[in-house]
């Protein structure tokens, strides 16, 4: 993740090229200022006008300096945003699908966003921030050396004895803050909980009970803030107090060397001026290096995010599907939960396969495998003699066709929903349409395949859905067709339509996997396997004994 | 909002003075910076003696100054604090159920937490910082008034025409954002959508061009915002460029004073009042922005929004002899149709399971059939009376639920189970048996005085789940509402929980997606929900067609 920032690096110098330049401009600035002060205390008015104008022209100078600078910076956040977004959604997309949904997709939204703006406040900006300071603070130094050496030297040794006492007292701090931050935890944790359990809450009647119990915990958060702002006034007094020492013991000492003879006013004025360029680099160095360091763990959770855990290598491309598909002793678990223990069974081409089971019963699991989602924990599924381990994703899945309860339309055209953004000649798609029997639907509507089809096609029916998804699987001519809960929601007769129409279709596999089946249609499947109790077998069909 | 800082007057009345403290201290740095530049003019030794010893005298007074501050103001915040939490958090407890429902818990965690963190991050802040920077302005002006009025007309003149290109920007720059959240909302709705088609996409092998077009979507929005973020950036160095003309203005009018004979202590004084004439009042206003904001946040999160008419008193008590009987019933949730005039009987005693595809509304069916959900269509009544008129109270005395979500008190095992309620520890072991928790009973030494740490994280999913068993158990409600009792349990568990559930005497009305062969078929009746449309099957007739082909 962090390394798809380092495109932005190139942007980052420019626009610190460009703050540089604003910096040199700005310390010409206070080098005139203090000629024309000078010009006051030695009444030189002429001096003094020349210097105004000076002054002025600098100003109108800045003007176009400045707003390159702006623009410079706001395309370096652009370029390093865009860069980790687009790294984070190549990753996501390349993702195996059941590595991808282990995770509930607001995770993967919560990510993009807050995390990816964490990053931006804290680690693009701060990174930009630092290498800014510290060319102030370079540019600071100079003019101030270029004036009084010694003055410069007096204003060293103060900073960093102020800089060393803060660090000192933020000490005790640090163990307060960690305490707060774990009350904070519990205080959330709370709240979930208390969310999630509203109605136990109320039809128990638990209400003074729970009040309590954020009362106390609230209280415990508020008295940990005010014992950290406690120290914090202690913190912030004595810092005042030395930031203001500090500033007028070298007002003091320069006013000092002024009354010696070795500086002038304007002089004084300028190292004021200087130092607090000098200082604020180093303060708001304080305050980004432990923002830029507390994104490391962000990075580390999205780069682990966006892992793939399992790598099995793909090296057959599958050109066909001419005899069976075989589960072979295959067994599965999730962790160590098992679902399936060594099943066997074959499924031919060209027939069509009902398979059943109660929910729960691994039915889902016998289509990931299927789908290949993820490989068998023992045995072997294989395709025409080939584990379908090793067949790549791409060929394998150009092969498979899936109609599932939810069929997925996207914001375009039917032709667009049908062809899925693939080249097919009108022939192949009035011949789809037909098999599909989507004639009808189509040919009724003025636009015909140009229609559009909006908001997860909200305007046609399920079973117009269902048949489209038919449609594209048979323009891709794929071998198998499996169908996932597809009838769920659709009404029985509309069901029976369409398992009609693709219990017809010649040459193609049928794999049905539901969990409610009634008797009349299950006997015109070539096949009706049952999937329970961690195993599959096959049902006596009265039709074929 | 002026409730709540009232509460407390003489604490507030005191905050508001120690406001007014770093004011004081930077008028008193303006003074001790322009005595000892003075000093120079006078070219004596002893007058900057004299300026230093001043000087000393201020830093000390503010360190001091700034001590004191912060601790007129800090208690006052603590308690204003705890105050606006417990304020959100009774808002919540207050609702009904069914307003409860009305919104996704994330709102109210983003309530309780989130807004509540920024309230307390701005509220105060900008609070003191408008008092802050509205005193050095008003101070800077009086105490000028008094050395030439002329110039602080003329400064006056030019700090209103600040304010009023800052109010300009402002409005510009909020216009711009506006536009950037909205473009980045569209973007999550449509990465979402996205994600949620990505299974699909990579079946059909088109992740590709929906990858482009996400991407195309990421360049679109960060556009924008690179326009939002030149606007803010080029507005913030303008501002610099301006603060600096107007410096150098200030400063030839001054200098030729001082060609005039004025001295250098006093244009030093007059020029640093000047720049805190100029520049508070145009960052007042966005801070004081940020304050109403923050001050809209605490009304959101605690004044209830529950109109009065939904609270629905009813009064009439439970009573359950013979049957359930709904008639006529439709219920939509979220535009969707979860109900199509469904009529059914539940007779006491019996037990029922639901079950439907997921998103059917198994779930939203327990909650109109649990007295959670009152806004449906059609009737419900319990032995001839309306659901609507039975008594929340009472109805809820003689029914319970098992959840998925367990909630437990960091208090004793014993409690956890009883709820705070007197009962005998027969009747509690007896419960603790019933739901499967003796193992964990056994396993540790305190038994019954068992701590649960916050939140149960001492105990497994199972353990949780099992308690919240043993409470209904142990309750002897009438009907018992069971929505995925046994899906954290191991299958052995699970089947041994489910019996026991099926032989209480209560009316169960069960969602459960697991199948124990041999026992789930117990069950006397299946209520199918299926687009709306509800079907209830004898069990055996169910599990025969369907699963025992």
């Amino acid at each position: 993740m962090k390394k798809s920032l380092r495109k932005a690096i190139p942007l980052m110098i420019l626009a610190s090229l460009v703050a540089m330049t604003g910096f040199i401009l700005d310390g010409m600035i206070s080098l005139r200022m203090m000629d024309a002060i000078d010009a006051v205390v030695k009444l030189d008015k002429d001096t003094f006008k020349a210097e105004i104008v000076n002054l002025f022209m600098f100003a109108l100078v800045l003007v176009p300096v400045s707003l390159l600078q702006a623009v410079c910076k706001s395309a370096y956040k652009k370029k390093a945003i865009v860069s980790a977004k687009r790294h984070y959604m190549k990753q996501i997309f390349s993702k195996e699908i059941n590595q991808f949904q282990s995770e509930n997709n607001a995770t993967y939204i919560s990510a993009l966003t807050n995390d990816v703006a964490n990053i931006e406040s804290n680690y693009i900006d701060g990174m930009y921030e630092m290498v800014v300071s510290v060319l102030n603070f370079i540019v600071g130094i100079c003019i101030i050396a270029y004036v009084s050496p010694i003055a410069l030297a007096a204003g060293m040794v103060l900073a960093v004895l102020g800089a060393v006492i803060s660090i000192v007292m933020g000490k005790p701090l640090q163990k307060h803050q960690e305490q707060r931050s774990n009350y904070y935890a519990s205080y959330t944790a709370y709240i979930k909980e208390f969310l999630s359990a509203f109605h136990i809450i109320k039809s128990n009647n638990l209400q003074q009970k729970v009040r309590e119990d954020f009362y106390n915990k609230s209280e415990d958060i508020q008295n940990k803030g005010y014992t950290i702002e406690k120290i914090i006034s202690y913190i912030s007094a004595t810092q005042t107090f030395l930031m203001l020492f500090i500033m007028y013991g070298l007002l003091s000492f320069s006013v000092y060397l002024t009354l010696k003879g070795h500086l002038t006013l304007g002089g004084v004025i300028l190292i004021i001026n200087s130092m607090e360029k000098v200082m604020m680099p180093v303060m708001q160095a304080t305050e980004w290096v432990p923002k830029i360091l507390s994104t490391k763990g962000i990075f580390s959770k999205l780069d682990k995010m966006l892992e793939n855990e399992e790598n099995h290598s793909e090296t057959i491309d599958m050109d066909g599907f001419n005899h069976s598909i075989t589960f072979e002793d295959v067994s599965f678990s999730y962790g160590d939960h098992e679902v399936l223990s060594r099943v066997n069974f074959k499924m031919k081409q060209g027939r069509k396969y009902l398979i059943l089971g109660p929910s729960g019963g691994g039915k889902s699991t016998v289509l990931k495998l299927i789908r290949k989602y993820f490989n068998p924990t023992d045995g072997q599924i294989t395709l025409d003699e080939q584990d379908i381990k090793n067949i790549t994703k791409e060929t394998y899945f150009h092969h498979l066709a899936n109609i599932e309860q939810h069929v997925f339309i996207f914001e375009d055209t039917i032709k667009n929903n049908l062809c899925l953004y693939k080249d097919y000649s009108d022939e192949e798609i009035r011949l789809a349409i037909k098999r599909a029997g989507l004639n009808d639907f189509i040919e009724n509507h003025p636009e015909g395949l140009n229609r559009m089809l909006v908001d997860n096609g909200k305007n046609i029916s399920g079973g117009e859905k269902s048949r489209i998804a038919i449609a594209r699987g048979l323009l891709q001519h794929a071998k198998i067709i499996i169908l996932d809960e597809a009838f769920a929601s659709l009404d029985a007769a509309v069901a029976r339509e369409i398992e009609k129409t693709l219990l017809a279709l010649q040459d193609v596999t049928v794999i049905n996997v539901s969990h409610v089946v009634f008797d009349e249609t299950k006997k015109v499947y070539d096949d009706v396997f049952m999937v329970k109790n961690k195993s599959v077998l096959p049902l006596h069909q009265p039709v074929m004994a | 909002m002026k409730a709540l800082l009232l509460k407390r007057k003489k604490a507030f009345v005191i905050y508001i003075l120690a406001c007014f403290i770093p004011a004081i201290n930077q008028l008193l740095g303006n003074l001790g910076f322009a005595v000892l530049l003075g000093s120079i003019e006078k070219a004596s030794m002893q007058a900057f003696y004299m300026a230093v010893a001043i000087t000393v005298g201020i830093v000390i007074f503010s360190g001091f100054g700034q001590l004191a501050s912060r601790f007129l103001r800090i208690r006052f915040m603590r308690d204003t604090l705890l105050d606006v939490r417990i304020q959100a958090f009774e808002k919540i407890l207050g609702y009904s159920y069914t307003h409860f429902n009305k919104k996704s818990k994330e709102v109210y965690i983003s309530n309780l937490i989130n807004d509540i963190n920024i309230f307390e991050q701005n509220f105060f802040h900008r609070l003191l910082n408008v008092i802050f920077r509205g005193g050095v302005y008003v101070f800077s002006l009086l105490i000028l008034v008094f050395m030439d009025w002329k110039f602080t007309l003329v400064l006056f003149g030019i700090s209103m025409l600040v304010f009023w290109i800052s109010r300009k920007f402002e409005n510009k720059t909020v216009s711009l954002q506006e536009e950037v959240s909205d473009l980045n909302e569209d973007f999550t709705v449509k990465a979402s959508n996205t994600f949620n088609g990505l299974e699909i996409l990579k079946l059909n092998n088109i992740e590709d061009k929906f990858m482009e077009q996400t991407l195309g979507q990421i360049d679109r929005v960060e556009r924008k915002r690179f326009n939002f973020t030149v606007f803010t950036e080029g507005q913030r160095s303008l501002t610099n460029i301006m603060t600096y003309a107007i410096f150098i203005g200030i400063l030839m009018y001054l200098m030729t004073m001082a060609f005039n004979g004025t001295s250098i202590m006093k244009i030093t004084f007059m020029l640093q009042l000047a720049n805190g004439c100029v520049w508070p009042i145009g960052q007042v206003l966005p801070m004081f922005n940020e304050l109403k904001a923050s001050a809209n946040i605490y009304n959101k999160i605690t004044i209830s929004d529950e109109p009065e008419s939904e609270i629905i008193r009813e009064n009439k008590p439970f009573e359950f002899k013979e049957k359930i009987e709904a008639t006529g019933l439709n219920f939509s949730y979220e535009d969707k149709a979860i109900l199509k005039d469904a009529s059914f009987t539940l007779e006491k005693g019996k037990k029922y399971l639901l079950k439907g595809a997921s998103g059917a509304g198994k779930s939203t069916l327990i909650k109109l059939l649990s007295k959670t959900y009152e806004g449906y269509e059609g009737t419900i009544k319990i032995d001839d009376i309306s659901y609507h008129d039975v008594s929340v109270d009472a109805f809820n005395e003689n029914v319970s639920f098992i959840y998925q979500d367990v909630f437990l008190f960091e208090d004793t095992l014993r409690n956890n189970i009883t709820l705070y309620k007197e009962i005998s520890d027969e009747r509690v072991m007896a419960a603790i048996e019933a739901a499967g928790l003796t193992d964990l009973l056994e396993s540790k030494e305190q038994g019954l005085d068992l701590r649960i740490q916050e939140n149960g994280k001492n105990l497994s999913g199972g353990q949780r789940q099992r308690i919240s068993i043993a409470r209904a158990i142990i309750k002897g409600s009438e009907i018992l509402f069971a929505d995925e009792a046994t899906s954290s349990l191991n299958e052995e568990l699970g089947r041994a929980v489910e019996e026991t559930i099926l032989s209480l005497e209560s009316t169960v009305i069960a969602i459960s997606h697991r199948f124990y062969e041999n026992l789930t078929e117990k069950y006397d009746y299946v209520l199918e929900l299926k687009n709306g449309n509800l079907t209830e099957y004898p069990s055996d007739v169910y599990f025969r067609e369907v699963v025992a082909i």
